[in-house]
């Protein structure tokens, strides 16, 4: 048992990789597991912790130099190095090194323990991959304005041009406003005002293309404006509506967004009278298994706001197939740290 | 009669709230001029509900009350609830909208970083919003008992149930424009009545009124001194400044009021905001002051009955015989109930969010059964209450604001030292010692008059031993590594 | 409308989470540092000053004016248009006094900020 969980705690030790200011810990209990006089963690430019004394005679880059450059346990009593590979790529060496009246571990053992030590840096670096992922989540939504979206907004424009100059310019202004919005990089979270009128102005171009067969309803709270909620939940939300919900159904249709104030929390609710759909597949959008065109921005949004807010503050869909679709945000006012620049 | 004209209009105020709750949330059909940032609420609204929701029942009923009862010297009540606003905008309105935090738990999370101190918060607003329910379903079920003869705890019931069903229905919602349009109700509703009552008595009722003469077991001349002797244990220097205190630095710290100062777009907006709550709330208390001059040349009686807190209500139809009394008298009772409404809504939906949000885990449906147990529990407190006089249990409650919020908001923006664990045994401190002595002194009579104005307004010493308490153990300790920054970050313009 | 009754969905981890009723407590999320943290100092330095002196001054005028009430009971006594001055200090005199206190601040308190934004964009590149 206590091996099991030295070996668990050399993981939390190098929780931060081998510049972690643990490591020395790392390095420590290593030492102790081996039963060796001295250990060394070094990574391709040379020795980064060391635990106990090394011979005064001992050349550690010669050791290192040859571990690097044939890529397998090296030994030399009373040293034994073996190579740290994380994800199969080169990163560092372990060295060991034993007691004068020992003859120190074999060298399978010594790489067992490197392939212990490259697992952990391994996790490491999977850790921060995850805090990467959760900031691309937002940058692929960024950059999601579909082609699609241009060329029919351009096209609509272009249509109205000769017809109604104003409202084309008028158009091409909210274009210009929208393409702003989704590029800035100001930083994670807004006002509801501010994607709020992001949102006006994509439905207001969307409408232009359905001429004016789409009927919008705005319906907000004027004391949630200023809260400060994730860029872009809602924008993507009232896009898969049009999407995925209106330009399906034949007819005219109509959409609503409301916000108000409960308490505590601030609720957004998104409306449609499209052609709604199963259940089962709202289900496997929201828990990541679904068909990949389908509900992107759906789950994307869902995973962002389980990720800054919590579990609870998932989206709730009410849906069922030709009723429509109703999404509902709700997160409360305040959050530490989801704060406008 | 009155009872008609009275159920006619508080039942026109209650219907025309519902209207403007609904309205709040326009309704817009989309067209090109169409912007959200115009749909802002401005400042001069968001201030009137402020003070909507700031002046209840206890300004409207309590303060006349009490001056018919002790003096002119409870006017330095309302001089207080006033001049917090000052040390509201000094203090806390900017940093706190910088903050982003709704409520004070909310604050608490946002500089400690600490659950446990969310908590402890969120029990104190509790105790807060207890304590001024209280007075104002004392002032309800008083004016129901007086306009329409049904006994005290009926009032009381019926008071629960409205406040309950009008947050049920819509008040969850959208707040602002019917606690701004309360606040006009409350200010005609008093001021007309006054004015004109001021007008119609005459020159010679207006002489004696300024020549009081004695009434009952108080001396005219201890009661035209302006000053407040708590319970007449005549220490009243000490008795003025330890409720001053109270006041001035309870409306720093009241949970309801400063969740206000969230609409306001910006900190810089929110700041003009608690500036123009001062101008409004200025204008407001000139006229309690009428009521309790006028009530002690008039009705008199009042003080030997021990009724004083009825005064707005009994004064017109005392001194205006016929319709136009009874309309009157109406039109008081009106503003009564809508001093009783706004302020009432707003303190439950504080405190259900409270305990919905900081104490158990959310939800809307919890947030509905918060509200009904939140009644609940007030409606019992109050029952037993109808002796107290409403001013003097808002004036605990300011105290508990005082001694706990007051002293965690100010030194939670201004000093970067500040701990989590300075910040909690403040808060305990400030909360058990305020609330102790208001207890003592609501079921003890002690000896001595010092004791007895220090029990009665804890203010004087429970502030200054809070603020002590989160120096001295924050100074023993080191503040988290961000501290600073979430300060400074307050202050960025 | 037509078609089926609406079905409520979540995602499986929000579905637990609601059912399971209390809250974990989430993560604190790091707050954003200040561009120049030696600009803020300043400015923190110079509001902190500006309350202060408005915190003086209201106290000087409540306890100041009440003392004043206190001290010399012969306020009382002494009337203008029939109404003593103690009461008249009360009741209308403190309102405006205060008004203008906070007044004042916003006026210095904006004039700080002003200043810092100016400055900062002076000095930047």
């Amino acid at each position: 048992m206590g091996v099991l969980r030295e070996v668990r705690l050399i993981g939390v030790d190098l929780q931060d990789g081998l510049h972690g200011n643990r490591s020395v810990s790392a390095a420590r209990r290593i030492r102790r597991l081996l039963g060796v006089d001295a250990v060394v963690l070094a990574d391709l430019d040379g020795p980064v912790v060391r635990h106990g004394a090394l011979p005064a005679d001992t050349d550690l880059d010669a050791v290192l130099a040859q571990v690097y450059e044939h890529g397998t346990t090296f030994r030399k009593p009373p040293l034994c190095a073996a190579p740290l590979l994380v994800a199969d790529e080169l990163t560092g060496c372990l060295v060991a090194c034993a007691a004068p009246d020992d003859r120190g571990p074999t060298e399978h053992e010594l790489a067992e323990v490197a392939e212990l030590v490259s697992q952990a840096l391994d996790h490491t670096e999977l850790r921060s991959a995850r805090a990467r992922i959760a900031a691309a989540d937002l940058r692929t939504l960024r950059a999601q304005i579909s082609p699609h979206f241009v060329h029919n907004a351009l096209a609509a424009i272009a249509a109205h041009i000769r017809t109604d100059p104003g409202r084309a310019r008028g158009l091409l202004t909210d274009f210009a406003d929208y393409l702003r919005y989704s590029f800035s990089t100001a930083g994670d979270y807004v006002t509801v005002a501010a994607e709020l009128q992001a949102t006006q102005t994509y439905l207001e171009l969307q409408r232009a293309r359905f001429d004016d067969r789409m009927e919008i309803t705005v319906r907000m709270a004027p004391e949630i404006l200023p809260v400060a909620i994730p860029f872009l939940v809602v924008q993507p939300i009232v896009e898969n509506a049009v999407r995925h919900g209106l330009e399906k159904k034949a007819g005219p249709g109509h959409i609503s967004v409301s916000g108000f104030g409960e308490g505590p929390l601030c609720v957004i609710e998104i409306e449609d009278d499209g052609v709604g759909m199963e259940p089962e597949l709202a289900r496997a959008i929201l828990a990541g298994v679904g068909p990949p065109a389908k509900g992107v921005g759906l789950a994307n949004v869902d995973r962002r706001l389980r990720t800054v807010y919590g579990p609870e503050y998932g989206l709730v869909l009410e849906t069922a197939p030709g009723n429509g679709t109703k999404v509902t945000i709700r997160v409360p006012r305040f959050m530490r740290g989801v704060v406008t620049e | 009669m009155t009872a008609a004209a009275s159920m006619t209009a508080i039942g026109l105020v209650l219907v025309a709230s519902l209207a403007i709750g609904l309205y709040g949330v326009h309704a817009a059909r989309t067209s090109p001029d169409f912007l959200v940032a115009s749909r802002r609420i401005s400042p001069g609204w968001n201030a009137m509900a402020i003070a909507g929701e700031y002046v209840s029942a206890a300004s409207v009923l309590g303060l006349a009350g009490m001056t018919l009862k002790d003096g002119l010297g409870a006017m330095w009540y309302a001089v207080g609830f006033t001049a917090g606003y000052v040390a509201v905008v000094a203090l806390v309105a900017g940093p706190m909208r910088r903050s982003g935090a709704f409520t004070v738990p909310d604050f608490a999370e946002y500089r400690l970083g600490s659950p446990a101190v969310r908590k402890l918060c969120g029990l104190i607003v509790l105790v807060i919003m207890w304590l001024y329910l209280v007075p104002q379903f004392k002032g309800a079920g008083m004016v129901l008992h007086l306009v329409s003869g049904t006994p005290y705890w009926v009032g009381v019931v019926l008071a629960g149930l409205v406040v309950s069903a009008s947050i049920a229905v819509g008040g969850m919602r959208s707040a602002t424009y019917v606690q701004a349009f309360h606040y006009l109700v409350k200010l005609l509703f008093i001021a007309v009545p006054a004015i004109y009552l001021v007008v119609y008595v005459g020159a010679e009722t207006r002489a004696e009124a300024l020549r009081p003469v004695d009434v009952g077991e108080l001396a005219s001349e201890h009661w035209s001194r302006p000053l407040i002797d708590l319970q007449g244990a005549g220490l009243p220097l000490l008795s003025t400044w330890s409720v001053l205190l109270a006041t001035t630095l309870g409306a720093i710290g009241l949970p309801h009021v400063i969740m206000r100062f969230h609409t306001s777009p910006t900190a810089r907006a929110a700041r003009r905001v608690a500036v123009v709550v001062i101008g409004l709330l200025g204008v407001f208390y000139l006229f309690p002051a009428v009521y309790g001059l006028l009530g002690r040349v008039l009705t008199p009686h009042l003080v030997y009955s021990n009724a004083t807190d009825t005064v707005s209500v009994v004064l017109p139809g005392t001194a205006v015989p016929g319709l136009l009394g009874s309309v009157l008298t109406a039109l008081v009772a009106t503003g009564a109930f809508a001093a009783f409404l706004s302020t009432s809504s707003g303190l439950l939906l504080a405190l259900a969010g409270g305990l919905s949000h900081d104490l158990f885990g959310g939800g809307v449906s919890r947030l509905r059964v918060a509200v009904g147990v939140g009644a609940f529990v007030a409606v019992l407190l109050s029952l037993p209450a109808g002796h107290l006089d409403i001013n003097v249990v808002v004036g605990w409650a300011f105290a508990v604001a005082a001694s706990t919020f007051c002293p965690l908001l100010v030194l939670g923006i201004w000093w970067t030292r500040l701990t989590v664990t300075g910040a909690a045994c403040g808060l305990a401190v400030g909360a058990v010692t305020a609330t102790g002595a208001a207890v003592l002194s609501a079921v003890t009579r002690p000896s001595s008059a010092w004791l007895t104005v220090l029990l009665a307004q804890p203010a004087a010493w429970t502030v200054p031993l809070a603020f002590l308490t989160m120096i001295v153990v924050s100074s023993r300790g080191t503040p988290a590594d961000w501290s600073e920054r979430a300060v400074l970050r307050l202050h960025a313009p | 409308m037509s078609g089926a009754r609406r079905v409520k969905v979540t995602s499986p981890q929000t579905r637990i989470a609601l059912a399971r009723g209390h809250r974990r407590h989430p993560q604190l999320l790091p707050l954003p540092a200040p561009a120049d943290a030696e600009a803020a100092r300043a400015v923190f330095a110079a509001q902190r000053r500006t309350a202060l002196r408005t915190v003086a001054l209201l106290g000087v005028v409540l306890f100041g004016s009440s003392g004043a009430v206190a001290v010399w009971p012969s306020l009382d006594r002494i009337s203008v248009g029939g109404v003593p001055v103690s009461w008249l200090v009360l009741v209308f005199a403190t309102y405006p006094v205060l008004l203008l206190l906070a007044l004042g601040h916003v006026r210095r308190a904006e004039r700080a900020e002003k200043r810092r934004t100016a400055g900062g964009r002076g000095d930047g590149p």
